[in-house]
């Protein structure tokens, strides 16, 4: 049994940022890398299916992009994935979602796990697509935000709780292999033990290019990529006032505009 | 398929400062040479200055960290670059002589609000931009900056005179003349303000007594240096956020606050039972109020006599229970009444209490309830063996107690030097019962932290050797 992880390391901004003079995105000095919070609760997820089978069950996480996502992989290894994945080629440089999807179906053809498991999104990009183009590429049944599983390894179905608006759940069923993309909150990440992070320091870490994958240059990359980011800015700020005076007088005009908002 | 690898390094124990910063050296890390940079001579400051500096985004990175050393801020402040002045404008670590340095250059104005805001700016800095800077908001920066003194706030006044009446009138620097001023303001708040106010003259509080101002009395009956004279008529005000306020002022005497235990108002009542010099007289009446809250203080002050405190630990309301339990006074014998509490909160306060004693605790420590695990955890007087159970717990809270706990021995703490969570790895960094060789195994922690930390510790170790 075999469970793929798909995780992505996520650029978050850092104060007082500034956009590159191309206007495509922030300048990297400012961006802090850290491996997507929801990955944390897929792999737990695919962690504790591992602990708490009888058989044999492999948990491989998997991501692309270039050298530095290394460390966001050893986070995984530290936390007790067996193997990792990384995958990368100078052509993939400005793939979208969708092709990242493609991509992701590519590596899974090759490693053919029984699940598979992704975050609803990622915290920079936030398209949700990624597990779900996978799972269209693969032709492989799919369920979006899950918050809740009902899985035993080697079981051929799933019984899954979904989040939906409004505070609804909905419990489905589901054919396996499949696709999974794992809602915040529905199990406890843990931390990686010391000693597991020293002894991912030293774990090796499988790379795939587009030729291990079947994958032609025309098929990833910026060229494949169905939308194109035109422009990345700072939209004007609205209005905002400073409530300045002394500390009584402050307190009543917040008391006065809270009365107003409240209709009193 | 290409396979990676990274190999582990090792670096022996440091006895010398030297070869401590020669440790950080060879390690490349930012955050350990953040850490030694204070103490290293010149030479190797120069080496690692070379590793603070080489990178744009690790200069951005460390001078927004709030734990940066003033020294290595310092050094940053040589970086000719808009965006790191921003960041040690705001740093609250940046000290007065680097912020002197700052202002020098500064032509932007909103990198100079900044300094006028920054709380380690010198008066003589604040003087200048109150002498020389024209916009409203940096000057209402000065006049909320503790810093700014008397000639500060003065020249801000003579410069803009309408403008920051609310600010000057609650800053704790401004001078009695200026108050005076102030007081004739047709701003009720100023008024307010200024008869609150330290510094505010005796006359000002004797006109302040007879205006009839809910606001002005409210805060005249918060001044700090209120007179006798005035403190009767306040306290029986018809207006209960008055007598609430002179209730509360620790500056009236607890013979005439206690003329409201009383009061019809539960707020006042409340602010009463909150003092802290009440006798035992007036706790007991306190003690039967109708309002929780009201027990609730009540039962926490150790004058609260035991027969009371017997009473209110079968009171309905846990809070009060909870209180009981807290009091430092409550007997052993109350405790152990206490420890049985349907109310994991009113147990949980037994087991933190410093009378909880070696049998009580170890009964508690049978309970699965985090908070009453965690007092059991961190009290001195809990048996070595059930903390060391208790060392081994799942739970971080539980765990980072036993790390609080002063009793715990060495070897209780050696494991938990690989404690998964890293703010207990950085907790034991500053440890009195590890020795060196046990804390070095931090130096190259995973987290940058727990390796500034341990460096920093080390540091000052042996700088004093």
């Amino acid at each position: 049994m075999k469970i793929l992880v798909a995780v992505k390391e996520v650029a978050s901004l850092d104060d007082d940022f500034e956009i590159r003079d191309d206007e495509l995105d922030v300048d990297e000095d400012f961006l802090l890398y850290d491996l997507n919070e929801w990955d944390d609760f897929s792999l737990e997820e695919a962690m504790s299916i591992k602990e708490s089978s009888d058989t044999d069950v492999e948990v491989v996480v998997v991501s692309v992009g270039p050298d530095q996502i290394e460390e966001s992989l050893r986070k995984c290894l530290a936390k007790g994935a067996d193997r990792a994945i990384r995958v990368w080629d100078d052509e993939m440089e400005g793939s979208d979602s969708i092709s990242i999807g493609r991509i992701l179906a590519a590596v899974a053809a090759k490693e053919q796990p029984d699940m598979i498991f992704a975050g609803v999104q990622s915290s920079d990009n936030a398209d949700g697509t990624t597990g779900i183009s996978t799972a269209a590429y693969l032709n492989w049944p799919h369920a979006a935000v899950v918050a809740g599983l009902e899985y035993k390894a080697g079981d051929n179905k799933a019984k899954i709780t979904r989040e939906l608006e409004g505070g609804l759940s909905q419990e489905v069923e589901i054919d396996c292999p499949s696709v999974l993309t794992i809602q915040l909150g529905i199990n406890t990440p843990r931390y990686a033990s010391l000693r597991g992070i020293k002894q991912a320091a030293a774990k090796p870490i499988d790379e795939m290019t587009l030729s291990d994958l079947d994958l032609s240059a025309e098929e990833v990359g910026v060229n494949a990529a169905l939308s194109h980011v035109r422009r990345m800015y700072i939209p004007e700020k609205g209005m905002a006032s400073m409530i300045n005076g002394t500390p009584a007088e402050q307190a009543a005009k917040l008391a006065e505009i809270i009365k107003e908002f409240k209709g009193e | 398929m290409q396979t990676l690898s990274q190999p582990n390094s090792v670096i022996a124990l440091p006895e010398t400062v030297e070869q401590l910063v020669s440790s950080a050296i060879a390690l490349g890390d930012i955050y350990s040479a953040a850490a030694v940079y204070g103490v290293a001579d010149q030479d190797q400051r120069n080496q690692l200055e070379h590793i603070l500096c080489d990178k744009r985004r690790d200069v951005l990175k460390l001078g927004r960290w709030e734990h940066t050393p003033a020294d290595v801020l310092q050094l940053f402040s040589q970086i000719e670059d808009k965006v790191v002045r921003i960041r040690l404008e705001k740093n609250p670590s940046t000290q007065t002589l680097t912020l002197n340095g700052l202002y020098k250059g500064e032509h932007n104005s909103s990198l100079i609000s900044l300094i006028a805001k920054h709380h380690n700016a010198s008066p003589e800095v604040l003087l200048k931009i109150a002498d020389e800077e024209n916009e409203l908001e940096i000057l209402r920066s000065l006049c909320l900056n503790p810093n700014s003194d008397e000639p500060v706030l003065l020249l801000v006044n003579q410069r803009f005179s309408s403008d920051f009446h609310g600010e000057l009138s609650s800053h704790p620097a401004t001078p009695a003349e200026l108050l005076e001023v102030l007081y004739n303001s047709d701003d009720p708040y100023v008024r307010a303000a200024v008869v609150k106010h330290e510094h505010c003259p005796v006359n000002i509080l004797k006109l302040a007594a007879a205006d009839n101002d809910v606001i002005i009395r409210r805060h005249l009956a918060s001044n700090k240096n209120l007179p006798a004279v005035y403190v009767q008529q306040l306290i029986t005000n018809q207006d209960s956020s008055v007598r609430r306020a002179t209730v509360t002022n620790m500056g009236v005497p607890v013979n005439m606050a206690i003329t409201l235990v009383n009061d019809e108002e539960s707020l006042v009542r409340r602010a009463l039972a909150a003092r802290e010099d009440l006798t035992s007289e007036v706790l007991v009446q306190l003690a039967h109020d109708d309002d929780h809250w009201v027990r609730q203080w009540a039962a926490r002050n150790p004058n609260m006599p035991e027969d009371e405190l017997e009473r209110l630990s079968d009171d309905s309301n846990f809070e009060v229970r909870r209180a009981v339990a807290r009091n430092t006074n409550a007997s052993e014998q109350l405790l152990i009444k206490l420890s049985t509490d349907i109310h994991h909160w009113v147990r949980a306060a037994v087991a933190f209490h410093p009378k909880a004693g070696t049998d009580l605790l170890q009964k508690l420590s049978q309970e699965e309830d985090v908070d009453v695990l965690s007092g059991v955890a961190s009290h001195p007087n809990t048996h070595p063996e059930t903390i060391k159970l208790l060392s081994e717990s799942i739970n971080d809270d539980i765990r980072r107690a036993v790390i609080l706990n002063p009793a715990s021995s060495r070897e209780l703490l050696i494991p938990l030097l690989e404690d998964p969570y890293y703010l207990h790895r950085l907790l034991l960094t500053r440890n009195k019962v590890l020795s060196n060789e046990d804390k070095w195994v931090l130096h190259d922690d995973p987290d940058p932290s727990v390796r500034f930390s341990a460096f920093s510790w080390f540091a000052k170790k042996l700088l004093h050797k």
